[in-house]
């Protein structure tokens, strides 16, 4: 049963040097319960695709296409329709969190601020809820640290700080951006394995943005490789560390330092006009004239794979 | 810098375009005083005196028959020669105590910046009053009495972005290199500084003209028969109910001048400051 | 290439209450020629006050830098001056390590021009050359470094360094700001520079994947101590304390079918201004006893070229 299914969605928008195609005719969908890793380098569209589904991008974008979420499509949401959702069903947890903290409001207040949005509640019982989330993300000493302010909390407490907020109102969606960014190792592994636990008790679905394939390789269930703001691959997370069908997902994977950190020859293309054929044809290795004039259509390669590749055309 | 996308930024700000295209009317004036203006500045014509505007004389005439645009043109040419120099001595010598003790930082600059403190405590046209008082009113001393506090502003902007740019990257590597202090302060910093020091120069000569008008009005300022904005402000007020154009003439172009100045230090600054989206 | 003794900085603010933070408190090790050394560490170890403590950026508060007999630490401002382009550093943040307002090329010819390296009507040649050693374009020349991307901008950075054909390039963080297509870029052209020009190199991270890739020794740091040196395939095979092991469980691995168990520390690392007595680690670590707390340990050989500073790296080992 899909919570989350997103049509054709394509987010441009317009700037002085050209129409930037950020999501260019983008389908995707999540199960209830299923967590998606959207995996790709910067530049390449993941992010406003993630902020498209709230509609929390600026003025100046152009967003077409369906996001059905429980039978509802937001794009057709009014803005106190939209608002209702944004928090308490779906939960967005942006990156670095030393921006998205206001630095000048108690971490305590807010996290009361979702339950106070949505749920209505009191001061004093948003407080308690809000002491319960920072003590179920593992920040020691909650009811005294929820006094304190953002610059107080190193960098990994900061981070759970905002999976608290993102988890207050037990939304059914979360999409969390880049959760990791930023973090030493061993900071890290705590909060991932804080995450493994609280998706698997919470039973949320999750849509996890990152460049960091190993991220995804141990949160998610299914992988969306995304490029020049396409969807070049869509597997299982096993089938495709097996065996990535995407050549780009192949250098990827082969770049990383865990591999053999070779690197993919050439830079990533501008989302101004890409071009004709598949998007990748100047860096890939295998490619052939075909590649070079005919846009490939997402081919299923075996179940639980499908690769946007003239190869398995 | 991206020059281009700063122009652009700062064209599609309309009003700092009228004030530029202002100043640059203005500043034509005054290079051309002499032939633009109609009349000569000091000829006095008593028979012709206290004159409402006309076809022949278009802001009137003063108590002596000066015709008032064109004094009104030459004290343009005052004004400006007056506010430039004030602010070319007080944006150098501010900015170079301002580089040297953000960059020095340790004795010099605590000493510094406690004399400006006390500096700025005091208020800048009383003590400008002071020195035009003690030594006398003219040209010279008005530049001397605004610029001895004007400087101050200039040093802390420039301590400011010198402190925030000795910590970046390109200095340390600069270092790393081998450079000596004063290249590095003469190529890395003085530069990066330029930014807020041009706009707070814009908008510090609409404050300049403000304050050599007033003292011009307190008949501090320039000495007759020189004409200024200020001086024939207070030339005029006497005859305000009946010949208001004395003082009304000259007035105006005060305000257009400091505002036009302003417009364009504002639209400066947002320019300067970009405000760039990233798509990512 | 470069032996260092002793390596010490306190960092002190406040005219009437006095706090000292001891950034790096006593370091002892040598990077060899040709070798690249990484430095491993999260963040606040002091990693990176050590990179600019070598090359005096910050003055060290006490210790030997130690290059052909030399000690780098007593050389006066002439002096220093005339060494300084044997030892260079690349930074973390591409954006902020070019100056700003000069083109890639003149920021190339820079180191060039200071020093005479080639004459004036070389020059052009000459950073034609290292632009094309580090694999941009001759366009990039004439560009500005907001113009530039990261990896770009990161490109030039070295551009520039090799100029100087130093003998020790420092490189600090150097594709951690980078995105991850970027970086396998950055890193083989580290690589191929190094094989070319013959520098030895310390590499600074807090990315075991990288540092394994990169280097052939390596050193982990803890709090402003080094706790482990050795071989980085050693140490990798064999680490011996409790911190390397913990950081090595960490290390993020593209399987999902990896199984592993991580090892979870204990509390949060220890506020600088109140350093744990005895040894700095004991806090969170998973075997201390009580010695731990009470006596800093001294640096031990367990191996050929292995040095831990453990009370009990045998202990360490077993698990």
């Amino acid at each position: 049963m899909s919570l989350l299914s997103i049509e054709h969605l394509e987010s441009h928008f317009v700037t002085e040097d050209g129409l930037v195609k950020a999501v260019d005719d983008v389908d995707l969908e999540i199960d209830r319960s299923e967590t998606l890793g959207l995996v790709g380098e910067s530049g390449c569209g993941k992010t406003v695709l993630a902020l498209s589904i709230l509609k929390l991008l600026s003025e100046n974008t152009k967003i077409n296409g369906k996001i059905v979420y429980k039978g509802k499509d937001l794009l057709k949401l009014n803005e106190a329709d939209l608002q209702a959702i944004r928090g308490k069903e779906i939960a967005h947890i942006f990156q670095n969190p030393l921006n998205s903290l206001n630095p000048v409001l108690s971490v305590g207040f807010q996290i009361c601020e979702p339950f106070m949005l949505h749920q209505k509640a009191r001061k004093s019982q948003a407080l308690d809820e809000a002491v319960k989330m920072l003590n179920l993300v593992g920040i020691p000493l909650p009811s005294e640290r929820a006094k304190e302010y953002p610059h107080e909390f190193s960098g990994g407490m900061r981070q759970r700080v905002m999976i608290a907020m993102g988890l207050a109102c037990r939304p059914s969606l979360i999409i969390a951006d880049e959760p990791t960014r930023g973090l030493d190792p061993t900071i890290q592994a705590q909060v991932v394995d804080l995450m493994k636990e609280l998706i698997e008790t919470s039973g949320a679905s999750m849509l996890l943005i990152t460049h960091d394939l190993s991220l995804a390789a141990e949160l998610c269930d299914k992988i969306a490789v995304m490029y020049s703001g396409e969807i070049l691959e869509y597997a299982d997370t096993e089938e495709f560390f097996k065996k990535p069908a995407h050549p780009y997902s192949v250098g990827f994977l082969e770049s990383l330092p865990s591999r053999s950190m070779k690197p993919i020859r050439g830079t990533s293309l501008s989302l101004i006009n890409p071009p004709r054929g598949c998007r990748f044809f100047a860096r890939c290795d295998q490619s052939t004239e075909k590649c070079k004039d005919i846009h490939p259509e997402l081919k299923k390669v075996k179940d639980g794979q499908f690769a946007r590749c003239h190869l398995y055309a | 810098m991206p020059r281009s996308r700063n122009i652009n930024e700062f064209i599609k700000n309309k009003a700092s375009v009228v004030g530029l295209i202002i100043i640059m009317i203005l500043s034509l004036a005054a290079i051309f005083a002499d032939f633009i203006s109609p009349y000569s500045a000091d000829t006095i014509a008593l028979k012709e005196k206290l004159m409402p505007p006309s076809s022949e004389h278009l802001m009137g005439t003063d108590q002596l028959g000066r015709d008032v645009l064109t004094r009104v043109i030459y004290g343009t040419r005052t004004t400006f020669e007056l506010s430039i120099m004030v602010v070319a001595f007080t944006a150098t010598f501010g900015v170079l105590v301002g580089v040297i003790s953000g960059f020095y930082r340790g004795i010099i600059d605590e000493i510094l910046m406690r004399l400006i403190d006390v500096l700025l405590a005091f208020p800048s046209i009383i003590l400008a009053l002071v020195v035009v008082g003690a030594l006398g009113p003219g040209i010279f001393n008005t530049v001397l009495a605004v610029s001895l506090v004007g400087w101050l502003y200039y040093a802390r902007v420039a301590r400011a972005s010198t402190l925030s740019i000795r910590e970046k990257e390109y200095v340390e590597g600069a270092r790393a290199i081998g450079c000596t202090d004063s290249y590095i302060c003469l190529r890395y910093i003085l530069p990066n500084c330029l930014p807020p020091i041009i706009v707070l120069i814009t908008l510090n000569l609409g404050s300049v003209i403000l304050t050599i008008a007033a003292l011009g009005y307190l008949g501090m300022g320039a000495q007759p028969p020189t004409p200024e904005w200020g001086t024939m402000l207070n030339d005029g007020k006497e005859y305000l109910r009946d010949c208001p154009w004395l003082s009304v003439f000259p007035g105006l172009m005060i305000m257009i001048a400091v505002l036009a100045f302003n417009f364009i230090g504002d639209g400066l600054r947002d320019a300067i400051d970009p405000r760039q989206m990233v798509i990512k | 290439m470069l032996k260092i003794t002793g390596l010490k900085k306190t960092f002190t603010t406040g005219f009437i209450n006095k706090r000292s933070v001891k950034a790096v408190d006593g370091m002892d090790f040598c990077i060899n020629d040709h070798e690249t050394f990484g430095l491993v560490g999260e963040s606040g170890c002091g990693k990176t006050t050590v990179g600019r403590l070598i090359l005096r950026l910050i003055e060290p508060t006490d210790g030997q830098v130690i290059s052909n007999g030399i000690d780098l630490l007593k050389l006066d401002k002439k002096a220093l001056r005339k060494i300084r382009p044997q030892l260079q550093i690349i930074f973390q943040d591409p954006e902020s390590s070019l100056h700003p307002r000069m083109r890639i090329g003149d920021s190339i010819a820079e180191p060039l021009k200071l020093y005479d390296i080639v004459s004036k009507e070389r020059r052009d040649g000459k950073v034609r050359e290292l632009i094309d050693k580090v694999g941009l374009n001759p366009e990039h020349i004439n560009r500005y470094p907001h113009e530039l991307s990261g990896g770009q901008s990161q490109r030039a950075m070295l551009a520039r360094v090799l100029a100087l054909a130093p003998k020790l390039i420092i490189a600090d963080e150097p594709t951690s700001s980078l995105d991850v297509s970027v970086q396998a870029q950055i890193l083989s052209l580290l690589k191929d520079a190094q094989k070319e020009f013959g520098f030895s190199c310390l590499f600074i991270s807090h990315d075991l994947n990288i540092i394994r890739n990169m280097t052939q020794r390596m050193g982990v740091m803890y709090l402003g101590k080094l706790v482990e040196i050795g071989s980085t395939a050693d140490i990798f095979k064999n680490a011996r304390h409790p911190y390397t092991k913990a950081l090595l469980s960490a290390i993020p691995l593209a399987d999902p079918l990896a199984k592993r168990k991580r090892i979870i520390l204990k509390e949060e690392m220890p506020n600088h201004m109140e350093l744990p007595t005895g040894c700095r680690f004991h806090t969170r670590c998973n075997f201390k006893d009580k010695i731990c707390e009470t006596e800093a340990p001294a640096m031990v050989n367990v191996g050929n070229d292995h040095q831990v500073a453990c009370h009990f790296p045998q202990l360490a080992s077993i698990n």
